[in-house]
């Protein structure tokens, strides 16, 4: 905790604090929100749509007419023209032999590998308890098989036929997984206020929130860890002392100096700059906590409760002209993405995040920047600012996976457990499956080093970005998705997934080694071939999750931002009064994440403006005027969440695969046919207002906000004062997309629900 | 045996002629304010039953006397119609108070000296403000300290607010509703910072450097309840009184200084205060957005414009009394004010303001702000505004200006919204929560201290 922080705790302790008039205030809320919607967020694995499907593979023999298995695939060709060992036969048999390096050979039926005819959901964990030995090699290979033995379309309970049309029925062991929980929230929150005076000219202040969610205990299904992160140590934040379902944070905890003009905050604190309303454009000082309520308590509340304090140093000066120069230093905190697992997730619950490595290398680092606000006039006031920070909202990628993961050996993991390995050294001899290549009898290593061919990768360690200690970024998981579920949910994620899973194989020296140089598999440039790779892996490995990460890229904003207030003689006029705000911020090679997990990120310069237009209007002498605000906001390169807007509507699967034969469509062989077509921009436009009754004691909130790209979020709120100790306040979040993954509120439409707090205040 | 000079009901004729045609100065016997400038002292200017209640009610009522329900009708006359009404029917009660004469209980003495040395230098200029005769902003004290229009009665109002070139009042407020419960408490601070018209001896001048083109600079920020508590606003008013002010708000919610419109001047400044900035001490607008001005009742009144400061009350404050748990108002005296003033004037700038008119009493004497009573758009009464001010001096408590004389502000105010029957009491308390306190010409930079929009943030939470 650094000093200045220590400073106000220890000035609230030690004894000459006796002296201080102490000012103590507080709030005790309960706050809960009813989901709307039908059903869980299908992040969540007690919400995930493929719990209890048995989802086929396309490219086993036994799919559809069995055209798809047979469908040529793409062919991997080394730099020097030698094929992966497997495929050594087939590219010998070719009248031509390979160019080094060559990318348009196809000579692998689709379904060569593909072994199983179904990925049973708790493929893995079902494989084990139906005691598999596993297929091959030394029984590591377990694959997705139902739990009676190879390839078997059982399902408990169910009719086994899946060969020639859909799986049927569905997995009571996946099903066993879904859960639901009629609440997204169920919270009590205490807050307590201190500050303190010390003299005219030093103040002190520290908030203290207490939140514990009891949103678990009302559902059923997995939950996830609400609060940790293991960013410090198990904080999420500098300030904070968590567990599982219950938080303590101090928000701010800060002293604060002014003499004449000057005017310095030191301590734990959050900074707001701008005047856009919700959309930030010159707001980029702090990250947001996003693990209460994501973004969505009331629209009024802005981000109150989701800016991330931090450890700064605030800096300002006015100047006789009314000029002010603000400044800061804060150390590097970052956005806290909601828990997988609960209510508000964005990440689906089959990736594993794990940012510790990376966020060390931004611990203890500084942002900084400057902002100038120079009024012209009484009606013109013009902002200039500059930023210098790590992105608190950070930029994806695979990260590399565990050694162990689920108690299981990872043998995506280059060393000892490699399967691939293993296959090679104890491979029996004869076809790999029924119908594939005939290989001889192992180990193989020898002919690996024949052929050309590069052996298993050695582990580097040191830190090494993807040889420290596995080399893969995937792992054997229980709760792995199926390809149909992959496919699904990457492009949900905003991803282009047969991208991505180029990534996991060709970045990935143990991965690319066992897909490319010993399976044969050329790169995934068709959904033909992104299937073949998939439903092999799934055959053969068993289910398997990703791991990501976040890096916290430093880059620079700059920003301007400019009001105007308009005049007109009559006061009653609608257009007095009006305040036209507009603010652009450009961040130039601003990095992305790639859409298909690289780590070569997506750079480009991010202009990101907005427009707002400000009113209090009296429109009846029996009501107050009603506070109105409407905004536009211009992003050129990425969506309001950050993401870049070449994710943006991705190709349903459906696209490749014929509805009724289950053969491949066409499009299933178009290169790049299933990358998503992206958006040139991103624009947002909001509407709302406020309008209390004569008192203040009650007040109608209405908030609407479009995405221009199709898609709404509508929050209807009372706010009710009957007294000044309590408050209620009655809203609803109701979100709808187009259902094109090209609008944020794709992103969101699961979170539908209508929220009551009930707020005592002493 | 004493004869008197002239009969008991000549006074009130007197009043009464002048209000009939609107124009005299104020005084009976003599004009008002040149006998307080050369006496000071009033007496000469009213015969005794006007500045002795015992006389004026034939000894039916004396100080001491405690006015409640059974004795309001016998004071009818000199009280403003909401009193009446709280006495009469929600069991309000206040005591009577002896009449000071002298000139120095009824001013700030830097603004009082200003006054008078300033008198006669005020004029209109052609659109109605304020200037010197050389045509520059107004340079302190009453512009016009015996007014003969509603103009010139409003002007006194509005220019300089709280007579001191800068205040920092702290006023804890409650609010009980109409059953007589408590139902709303905030704690809040008000600063205010003359930009023109500064009269203190240490101003260096009657303008604020830089500022010259301001009337002032006034501050609010809330110190409770929690929930509002860092809500700052700060408010910059032009010289030119047809301009609305600047306003810039902090409100914890954004975390950040955003300029607000602030031409919408009627509503509450938080859920249940019956305050808006256009009730501001009965002045809250800048004066040429209101209009129509005009003298309608000259007349004795019983207010509380004397020794309405406790100091040995915590907190400065008072008992309570009346509404239906008996703690809906400030039990407080009040005396028998020799001639007050009433005009009444317009929102005329403000097409769908709930106002239709705003009806304000002064005090001759001082030009101070008794009650203000608002009427809603249907000319019935909706709210009042009572204030209670006084010396700083009772018994062996003083608060002095810096050349030793006792001080002077307002104390108190209470706004009754009649309608919906829910009395906010405001008290100038000698603190508030967030360790503030009630200072008047502190010698502090209050400009940069609390109206900028740093302090603003500074302020906020």
């Amino acid at each position: 905790m650094p000093v200045a922080v220590a400073g106000v705790c220890a000035l609230f302790l030690c004894g000459a604090a006796a002296a201080i008039d102490w000012n103590i205030s507080g709030v005790v809320r309960e706050e809960i929100a009813y989901s709307l919607s039908g059903s869980d967020n299908e992040l969540n694995l007690k919400g995930n749509v493929f719990n209890d499907r048995i989802t086929p593979h396309y490219t086993h023999v036994g799919w559809g007419s069995g055209a798809n298995a047979n469908a040529a695939t793409s062919t991997y060709i080394d730099g020097e023209g030698h094929a992966g060992l497997f495929q050594q036969a087939a590219v010998a048999a070719l009248p031509v032999a390979p160019l080094p390096g060559q990318a348009n050979l196809r000579t692998i039926p689709a379904g060569e590998f593909t072994a199983s005819p179904v990925n049973c959901r708790f493929g893995h964990l079902n494989a084990q308890r139906a005691g598999s030995h596993g297929l091959i090699g030394d029984g590591g290979f377990l694959g997705v098989l139902c739990p009676n033995g190879g390839g078997s379309a059982f399902v408990p309970g169910v009719a086994p036929a899946v060969v020639g049309r859909r799986a049927p029925g569905i997995s009571l062991q996946g099903a066993a997984l879904n859960g639901d929980n009629p609440f997204n929230m169920f919270n009590t929150r205490f807050e307590l206020d201190v500050s303190a005076a010390l003299n005219s000219a030093l103040a002190a202040f520290v908030k203290v929130r207490v939140y514990a969610d009891a949103t678990s205990a009302f559902g059923d299904g997995h939950n996830g860890n609400l609060f940790g992160n293991p960013y410090w140590g198990t904080r999420s934040t500098m300030g904070e002392v968590n567990a599982r379902n219950a938080v303590l944070d101090l928000p701010a905890a800060y002293l604060d100096y002014h003499a004449g003009g000057l005017w310095l905050r030191v301590g734990n604190q959050t900074i707001a700059w701008g005047e856009a309303y919700f959309f930030r454009v010159m707001d980029v000082v702090n990250g947001l906590d996003l693990r209460r309520h994501l973004t969505l308590g009331p629209g009024g509340e802005e981000f109150k409760d989701q800016r991330v304090a931090s450890p700064s140093l605030r800096v300002s000066y006015t100047f006789t002209n009314d000029w002010e120069l603000d400044s800061f230093v804060s150390m590097f905190s970052p956005t806290v993405v909601p828990p997988q697992d609960s209510a508000y997730n964005l990440i689906a619950s089959s990736t594993s995040l794990n940012e510790s490595d990376e966020f060390k290398d931004a611990r203890n680092t500084l942002n900084f920047g400057t902002r100038l606000s120079m009024p012209f006039n009484e009606h013109f006031t013009l902002t200039a600012m500059y930023t210098n920070r790590r992105n608190p909202d950070g930029v994806f990628r695979y990260a590399e996976a565990p050694v162990f993961n689920a108690g299981l050996a990872n043998g995506f993991c280059a060393g000892a457990h490699n399967e691939t390995n293993n296959l090679l050294t104890h491979f029996a001899g004869g076809a790999l499956v029924p119908g594939g290549p005939v290989l001889p009898a192992g180990p193989l290593q020898g002919a690996l080093r024949a052929a050309g061919l590069d052996p298993m990768p050695q582990l580097l360690g040191h830190g090494h970005k993807t040889l420290d200690h596995c080399g893969s970024a995937l792992a054997p998981d229980p709760y792995a998705p199926s390809s149909t579920e992959y496919w699904h949910l990457l492009a949900r994620s905003r991803l282009d997934p047969m991208k991505a899973l180029r990534t996991a194989i060709d970045e990935w020296p143990a991965t690319q080694w066992s897909a490319r140089q010993v399976f044969g598999f050329g790169r995934e440039t068709n959904v033909a071939d992104a299937l073949r790779t998939m439903e092999a892996f799934h055959s053969f490995f068993g289910g398997f999750r990703a791991w990501v990460t976040r890096e916290f890229k430093r880059e620079q904003v700059f920003a301007l931002g400019a009001n105007y207030i308009t005049h007109s003689d009559d006061l009653g006029s609608f257009f007095d009064s009006i305040i036209i705000r507009g603010e652009v911020a450009v961040t130039p090679h601003k990095q992305f994440t790639d859409t298909g997990l690289s780590r070569h990120f997506i750079q480009a310069n991010e202009i990101v403006s907005a427009l707002i237009l400000e009113k209090f209007h009296r429109f009846s002498d029996a009501f107050p005027a009603t506070y109105m605000v409407a905004q536009w906001m211009h992003r050129e390169q990425s969506d309001l969440f950050g993401r870049h807007l070449s994710g943006t509507e991705s190709v349903n699967f459906e696209n490749f695969i014929d509805a009724q034969t289950g053969d491949f469509k066409p499009a299933a062989f178009t290169e790049n046919a299933a990358a998503p077509r992206g958006s040139s921009s991103a624009n947002y436009v909001v509407f709302a207002f406020q309008q209390p009754t004569s008192s203040l004691i009650w007040r109608f909130d209405l908030a609407l906000m479009v995405d221009i790209e199709g898609g709404y979020l509508v929050q209807p709120g009372i706010r009710y004062r009957p007294s000044d100790a309590w408050q209620w306040d009655v809203y609803a979040n109701l979100i709808e997309g187009d259902g094109r993954n090209d609008s944020v509120m794709d992103s969101l439409d699961f979170a539908d629900e209508a929220f009551v707090r009930l707020s005592y205040f002493f | 045996m004493y004869i008197r000079r002239f009969d008991f009901d000549y006074a009130r004729r007197q009043l009464l002629a002048r209000s009939a045609v609107g124009v005299g100065s104020a005084g009976v016997l003599r004009a008002l304010w040149p006998e307080m400038c050369k006496a000071g002292d009033i007496a000469r200017a009213y015969p005794e039953e006007l500045t002795n209640i015992e006389a004026f009610t034939r000894g039916r009522v004396k100080v001491g006397d405690v006015i409640d329900q059974n004795s309001i009708d016998l004071v009818q006359d000199l009280v403003d119609p909401i009193l009446y009404q709280e006495v009469k029917q929600d069991g309000r009660k206040f005591f009577i108070q002896d009449t000071p004469t002298t000139i120095e209980t009824l001013f700030p003495p830097y603004f009082l000296d200003a006054t008078i040395r300033n008198q006669g230098q005020a004029v209109f200029d052609a659109v109605g403000n304020i200037y010197t005769r050389e045509g520059k902003p107004w340079i302190g004290g009453l512009p016009f300290p015996d007014p003969q229009t509603g103009d010139q009665a409003i002007a006194n109002l509005t220019l300089s607010w709280g007579r001191h070139d800068k205040a920092i009042y702290c006023f804890p407020a409650q609010v009980t509703g109409a059953d007589g419960e408590h139902a709303y408490e905030y704690d809040f601070v008000w600063a205010e910072q003359q930009c023109t018209g500064l009269v203190h001896p240490d101003a260096h001048g009657p303008y604020l450097l830089g500022q010259e083109d301001k009337t002032r600079l006034q501050c609010i920020w809330f110190t409770y309840t929690l929930d509002v508590k860092g809500s700052a606003f700060l408010s910059i008013w032009h010289y030119d009184q047809r301009q609305i002010p600047e306003l810039f708000g902090y409100l914890p919610s954004l975390q950040r200084v955003r300029r607000f419109p602030a031409n919408q001047r009627f509503e509450p400044y938080m859920p249940g205060l019956n305050l808006y900035l256009s009730d501001a001490w009965a002045a809250g607008d800048p004066m040429l957005t209101w209009g129509n001005y005009r003298i309608i009742h000259r007349g004795p009144m019983l207010a509380s414009s004397h020794h309405q400061w406790r100091p040995e009350n915590d907190n400065w404050t008072h008992p309570l009394c009346g509404g239906k748990r008996d703690k809906s108002y400030w039990y407080v005296g009040k005396s028998l004010v020799p001639e007050v003033l009433v005009f009444e004037g317009e929102p005329v700038s403000y097409p769908n303001a709930p106002v239709s008119k705003r009806r304000v009493f002064v005090d001759v004497r001082n030009m101070s702000v008794l009650q203000a009573i608002t009427y809603d758009r249907r000319e019935e009464m909706w709210k009042g505004f009572e204030t209670g001010a006084g010396q700083r001096l009772q018994g062996e408590h003083a608060i002095l200006t810096k050349d030793g004389r006792p001080e002077w502000s307002f104390n108190w105010l209470i706004s009754h919204d009649l309608q919906s029957n829910r009395v906010t009491r405001v008290l100038q308390g000698e603190k508030c929560r967030g360790q503030w306190h009630t200072a008047l010409d502190p010698p502090q930079d209050l400009m940069h201290d609390f109206m900028t929009e740093q302090a603003l943030r500074r302020l906020g939470t």
